[in-house]
């Protein structure tokens, strides 16, 4: 950094305050500072400042799985967020596994992030144990339990599956049926669909598509799974639009006229949803928007990497909500 | 960490082998460490440790978007596979902007990140000398050159293309057009495509190239500009299984035959692609393979291990179902 100071004919701090904090400095000094940078091939050290100012600038973020589009989507909009605050992402996948989880939220408190984004709601004591004494923020999304870790954002599995129900009955659906992953999310959205059908005294087949995440193949041969044990099947709850695309193209394959003989209904609504034919109806949750709340959430908490200031305005619990959007299949 | 080895009753450096090289520690040994560790709370620094021994334990990869299905099956195996070695993946998106990737490059040499895994082939001036000046591994992934950066795991765009073009032509089409996103790797697809269409006495196919990202809704109406503008098109191939299935759904909904009227071919063999109706032909590539195998060679070099060719090439597979 002295080399660059010499170069430049300016003080250190004046190198150092135009990495850091580029705006600070007058636009002809802050380019001949980035003019004899790009002379010398200097990259500065951002680790040597982490232990320096104790702040890594780096935020863990633990998903199930890339493979699942919502997961890939949400770490796309916190992406987003914390790129331009200034901030990296460390990313690590549990495999939809509490121990991996475990395992992965010790390697990066290791590493010192500055703050974790975690998903769902369910933890171990252990892992709140060790979040508790970490004292960085944390971010729990896709669900909203009844006591946060720390900040959550998300909706309400149990009001997703509610309304799924609520919709087919409006629809005049009286023998239902329900396709989903083996997997605690989907439970909840499962949970919350049988409470309503029985407040009518209604009951629904659940057939489990194994564990998850979710493949085209497993929803068409749950779809066969549901009509045998429920032969006069008018109305399902898929819980992925990936489950109910391949429920739509059996239907297909079968000769079954959606959604005449039976009404199919999504969740999370994929671009997918709109595409296909019939076109799906499906609940619809932002999955990008998520990973960008978190990351707001976060920023807010942490302040900017460039001033280092609070931001202010901070609220615990972001409910993001889902909506209903009514297409051809339901 | 002394604290953790008076617990655990072994010395400090066994403490570091069971955080470090948990392979190298007797299982009991490690239990004993775990154990200590979990009592006590204990976290190594990381960080610190970074410092000392220059070695972050960080592999920084770039990404155009991970909302891209086959991209973040990548992303999943490399993910994964670091992971196991030891290695954790730090994430950023490009949004298919040039100056983003040298920028976001700079960024992760900042933070001393161990190596460095790139999208494609084609990079911005003086992003080349710049990572060679390094000194760290760079890994080029989803395409490939005669002249990579460092090493390279893929598979040739410009012979997929191709390769997907004969197959059109084996199959009676006469003229084929193409649908992909307007990025390099869809150009050298695009490439492909022409010359096995002049091989065939076709001096051009027509093409609609989207701003990227290229979502699935994009396809229908750009299949039907395409057949508006050129009605002789009989055969359109996109550039991935997610535009084909847009397109398919298109025919469904104005009633083409597929593939009688035309025929569509996507590329990457998604799931989707083995459940849709028509069941989709397609050019598989096997995007998880990619990620794993960048994973290996990145821990094998980081191991010290120098590899005979620094160049994998995964290669692809023409899957033909109904759709063509």
């Amino acid at each position: 950094m002295a080399d660059v100071a010499r170069v430049a004919g300016v003080a250190r701090v004046t190198v150092s305050r135009v990495l850091s904090n580029p705006q600070s400095v007058a636009p002809a000094t802050r380019a001949a500072v980035q003019d004899a940078i790009a002379k010398l091939g200097y990259v500065p050290n951002l680790n040597a400042g982490t232990l320096a100012s104790s702040r890594s600038r780096i935020v863990g973020c633990i998903v199930p799985t890339l493979s699942n589009a919502w997961f890939a989507e949400t770490i796309d909009g916190l992406s987003e967020v914390l790129a331009a605050a200034g901030y990296q992402l460390l990313l690590g996948q549990s495999g939809y596994g509490p121990v991996a989880e475990e395992r992965l939220v010790d390697t990066f408190l290791g590493r010192r992030v500055d703050a974790l984004v975690l998903t769902g709601s369910e933890r171990s004591d252990a892992v709140r144990t060790r979040l508790a004494a970490a004292g960085i923020p944390v971010v729990e999304t896709w669900d909203l339990g009844l006591e946060p870790l720390d900040m959550a954002v998300g909706f309400s599995n149990y009001a997703v599956g509610e309304s799924a129900a609520e919709h087919l009955l409006a629809r005049g659906c009286r023998h239902l049926g329900y396709i989903g992953a083996d997997e605690q999310r989907a439970s909840k959205r499962l949970a919350g669909f049988t409470a309503t059908l029985a407040r009518h005294d209604m009951s629904a087949v659940p057939v489990l598509a194994g564990p998850p995440p979710t493949s085209f193949e497993s929803g068409a041969r749950a779809l066969l799974e549901l009509a045998e044990r429920q032969p006069r099947l008018d109305g399902i709850f898929c819980s992925s639009d990936t489950l109910a695309a391949s429920v739509l193209f059996e239907c297909r394959r079968q000769g079954w006229q959606v959604p005449q003989k039976v009404a199919v209904v999504g969740f999370s609504d994929q671009p997918l949803a709109a595409a296909t034919v019939p076109s799906l109806t499906s609940v619809q949750v932002r999955s990008h928007e998520l990973g960008a709340e978190a990351g707001r959430m976060l920023m807010r908490r942490l302040g900017s990497a460039s001033t280092g200031k609070p931001m202010g305005g901070e609220h615990r619990i972001a409910d993001m909500g889902f909506r209903m959007v009514a297409r051809e299949s339901a | 960490m002394t604290d953790v080895a008076a617990a655990a009753g072994v010395s400090l450096v066994t403490v570091s082998r069971a955080i470090n090289s948990p392979d190298q520690v007797a299982p009991a040994t490690l239990a004993a460490v775990r154990a200590a560790v979990g009592q006590l709370g204990y976290l190594p620094n990381l960080t610190a440790g970074s410092l000392a021994s220059s070695r972050s334990r960080i592999v920084g990869c770039l990404v155009p978007t991970i909302s891209h299905t086959v991209i973040a099956e990548t992303v999943e195996a490399l993910t994964r596979t670091l992971g196991d070695g030891g290695y954790q993946v730090m994430l950023a998106q490009t949004q298919h902007r040039p100056d983003d990737e040298a920028r976001l490059v700079e960024t992760f040499l900042a933070r001393r990140v161990d190596a460095i895994v790139l999208t494609g082939v084609n990079h911005a001036v003086g992003l080349r000398s710049r990572l060679q000046s390094s000194g760290i591994p760079v890994l080029e992934t989803w395409d490939m050159s005669s002249q990579p950066i460092d090493l390279l795991v893929g598979f040739s765009n410009h012979d997929a293309g191709f390769a997907a073009g004969r197959h059109l032509f084996d199959r009676g089409c006469r003229m084929p057009a193409y649908i992909g996103s307007d990025e390099a790797r869809s150009h050298h697809q695009l490439q492909g495509l022409r010359a096995v269409a002049a091989q065939h006495g076709v001096p051009d196919v027509p093409a609609e190239l989207i701003l990227p990202p290229a979502n699935i809704e994009d396809a229908g109406p750009r299949l039907a500009a395409l057949l508006a503008r050129r009605p002789e098109v009989d055969a359109v191939f996109c550039s991935n299984d997610t535009l084909a299935a847009g397109a398919l759904f298109e025919c469904r909904r104005r009633g083409w035959e597929v593939p009688g009227r035309i025929a569509v071919m996507g590329f990457g063999d998604l799931p989707i692609a083995r459940a849709g109706f028509p069941r989709l032909s397609t050019v598989q590539v096997r995007g998880g393979r990619i990620g794993e195998r960048a994973g290996q060679l990145l821990l094998a070099r980081l191991a010290g291990q120098q590899q005979a060719d620094p160049v994998v090439d995964i290669g692809f597979e023409v899957v033909q179902r109904e759709s063509t």
